[in-house]
């Protein structure tokens, strides 16, 4: 039986359940209802934000033990709530100017919110499964959603079938996990201390963890993220890029933490060098900012390995605010990124979107410069940023485990990153524009998105304790 | 002298793995699709020896009655695709075959090694009633969001297809 008390705890998860279906039935019913469509999604975000803060109970198992309902699960649920609310705040224009302006954007989005929560809040394997096809499902369609651009069907097509080839990993997993442990929920397999010992129940976690390392572009299974994230259109690219990341590392780090097998931990942190050296490295030569920032984020999902390598108690706290403070500077860069580039009208590739386009633009609109510097500097780790507090609690977390050396490695291949970031910084401060440009035209939501995460990626690098205070009960 | 269960589970998945084989190394469209029926169905039986009556026939119902039909009209409406030979050869053998033997190294030793959960099963005992009832009361979610995500895959199918 479900219980009213049930409900109640499952209120954000309804109201996006809800909102994705509506906006659905709106855009069949009503023809250019594509404004009150986008004002559902924003209201309906906003109102699960709401609640989340609200009167929830704080440790609680619902709907017959498939959902826990607790001070962590909120947490990321709130972080991966709010990268959607801004990436779709921002999205409004650019899938105006792309000309794909159909309501189905939205209700997508919803519906890939929705399996976010699932997957977050999940106390059993085959929810959390179901919640991640449904957010991989969203996202295939959404990397496709430019149909007339070959480059946005090539990633939606790679995308896909990488992912369920991927699914097949997950699954396998899954079920070595569940032939060892003869149980499906994660209390009952972390109650049960013999498991670990168990090599079988070893290869069925560490399967199952491939699964989520592909979502997260760890690095031998990072080869789709360059790919994809430079044809899915780019407000889509920065929803992938934070919102997904958010809900693969909000399930898998509570998980794994508490597992705390030195084996795994021999592998995460081998794991985690070479994708930190690799995104690094690699993304020394791209020229498309979009493959940049690509890189750069397959690094940055190095960093939070380094932290969920670390397997204590210090592991979720780092990881959590490295995502909050990631949210709001790649979905910021992705933001200016999609603001700068143009309409294209080869129905191959984007425009405007190389690195070189970003020459001088200081001089074109002062503004946009300040902001994209901002977001760079704080992707780099520089100090007044939350970039910076991000890092730092991951590192700390890794030289509490005594893992000084894996700190040390993550330290020094950071500081190969901020060349890069410098190089965009370079351009568009220091290099003379390159023959006559159309003005650039920031859209009113567009804007506000940008001023949000410019804002709240200082307001946290000045005080990163808000964030502690935001979600204290967690972190005594 | 073995069971008579044991020697049809070494049939069936002698016709599963070895269909399967077939499926992916056969230079015709057509020949595929029909070593896919049979490696399917294989798997089909090996539900029911495992005493998964309804998987077995979801198996049969699904994939071979929906899936496979449908893909064998695909291949039949398409011109000239079950002329065209397809290439089936892999260029990088050697690492792919070291990293194979290696995974199937390991997961034969740990297949060996590990002390199964099992269940004494019930004798004739027909699952589809149970499965309903666990479907509609401990996993109503999974099969409640389940119906998501087929609406999202719907959903996703006409974006892709539809014209403007």
């Amino acid at each position: 039986m479900i219980t009213l008390a049930e409900l109640v705890n499952a209120v954000p998860l309804l109201i996006i359940a809800i909102a994705a279906i509506l906006t659905l039935l709106i855009t069949t019913f009503f023809k250019k209802s594509t404004d009150v469509v986008f004002a559902v999604t924003i209201i309906s975000l906003f109102a699960a934000i709401f609640f989340y803060f609200g009167d929830l109970e704080k440790d609680a198992l619902i709907f017959t033990e498939s959902l826990r309902i607790n001070m962590v699960s909120i947490m990321f649920s709130v972080i991966a709530l709010t990268a959607v609310f801004i990436s779709v705040l921002s999205a409004k224009s650019y899938i105006e100017k792309e000309e794909i302006n159909f309501g189905e954007y939205y209700s997508l989005s919803l519906f890939a919110t929705l399996g976010m929560l699932v997957m977050i809040h999940s106390a059993n394997l085959i929810v959390l499964f179901i919640g991640l096809e449904l957010m991989s499902i969203c996202f295939f369609v959404l990397t496709g959603f430019l149909r007339k651009r070959v480059k946005s069907n090539e990633g939606a097509l790679k995308y896909f079938l990488l992912g369920a080839f991927m699914t097949g990993f997950l699954l396998f997993g899954i079920s070595l996990i569940y032939g060892t442990s003869g149980t499906l929920d994660f209390i009952k397999m972390l109650q049960n201390q013999s498991l670990v010992k168990q090599p079988l129940f070893l290869i069925g976690v560490a399967l199952f963890s491939i699964g989520f390392f592909f979502k997260m572009g760890i690095f031998p299974f990072h080869m789709w993220v360059p790919d994809v994230y430079e044809g899915a259109p780019t407000s889509v690219t920065g929803l992938m890029s934070t919102a997904g990341k958010i809900a693969a590392v909000g399930t898998l780090a509570p998980f794994i933490v508490n597992t705390n097998v030195t084996s795994l931990k021999v592998i995460f942190s081998v794991l985690a060098v070479l994708t930190m050296l690799f995104g690094n490295v690699i993304a020394l030569s791209q020229v498309n900012i979009k493959r940049l920032l690509a890189f750069s984020s397959i690094a940055s999902a190095g960093y939070i390995l380094v932290g969920i390598t670390a397997m204590n108690e210090f592991s979720v706290k780092g990881v959590a605010f490295y995502l909050f403070a990631y949210t709001f500077m790649q979905l910021g860069a992705f933001i200016l990124v999609s603001v700068i580039e143009k309409p294209s009208d080869s129905s191959n590739d984007y425009k405007g979107v190389n690195l070189d386009d970003y020459k001088g633009l200081a001089s074109k609109n002062p503004s946009l410069a300040v902001l994209l510097t901002i977001f760079l500097f704080s992707l780099g780790g520089i100090p007044p940023f939350a970039g910076f507090w991000g890092k730092y609690y991951l590192f700390y977390a890794a030289i509490k485990s005594e893992l000084v050396w894996l700190s040390v490695i993550a330290i020094l291949l950071s500081i190969i990153s901020i060349y890069y970031y410098l190089k965009i910084i370079v351009y568009m401060w220091f290099s003379k524009e390159s023959g006559n440009e159309v003005e650039i035209v920031v859209p009113p939501f567009a804007s506000i998105a940008l001023y949000i995460a410019a804002g709240l990626t200082i307001l946290f690098g000045l005080f990163p304790n808000l964030f502690f205070v935001m979600f204290k009960t967690v972190l005594k | 002298m073995p069971e008579l269960t044991t020697i049809l589970f070494y049939i069936f998945a002698f016709i599963t793995v070895g269909f399967a084989i077939i499926v992916v190394s056969t230079k015709n469209v057509m020949y595929s699709a029909v070593s896919l029926f049979m490696s399917l169905f294989g798997i089909a039986a090996l539900f029911l020896l495992l005493r998964a009556d309804f998987l077995a026939l979801t198996q049969v119902m699904v994939y071979i009655g929906g899936i496979l039909v449908l893909l064998i009209f695909g291949i039949m409406l398409t011109t000239k695709i079950t002329d065209a030979e397809i290439k089936t050869n892999n260029l990088s053998y050697i690492p792919a075959a070291f990293f194979t033997t290696g995974i199937f190294v390991i997961l034969i030793f740990v297949l060996y090694t590990t002390k199964w959960n099992q269940k004494t099963p019930i004798q004739n005992e027909e699952t589809i009633s149970q499965i309903g009832k666990a479907l509609l009361s401990s996993y109503v979610l999974p099969f409640e969001i389940a119906s998501i995500v087929l609406l999202v895959a719907l959903v996703g199918a006409i974006m892709f297809s539809r014209k403007k």
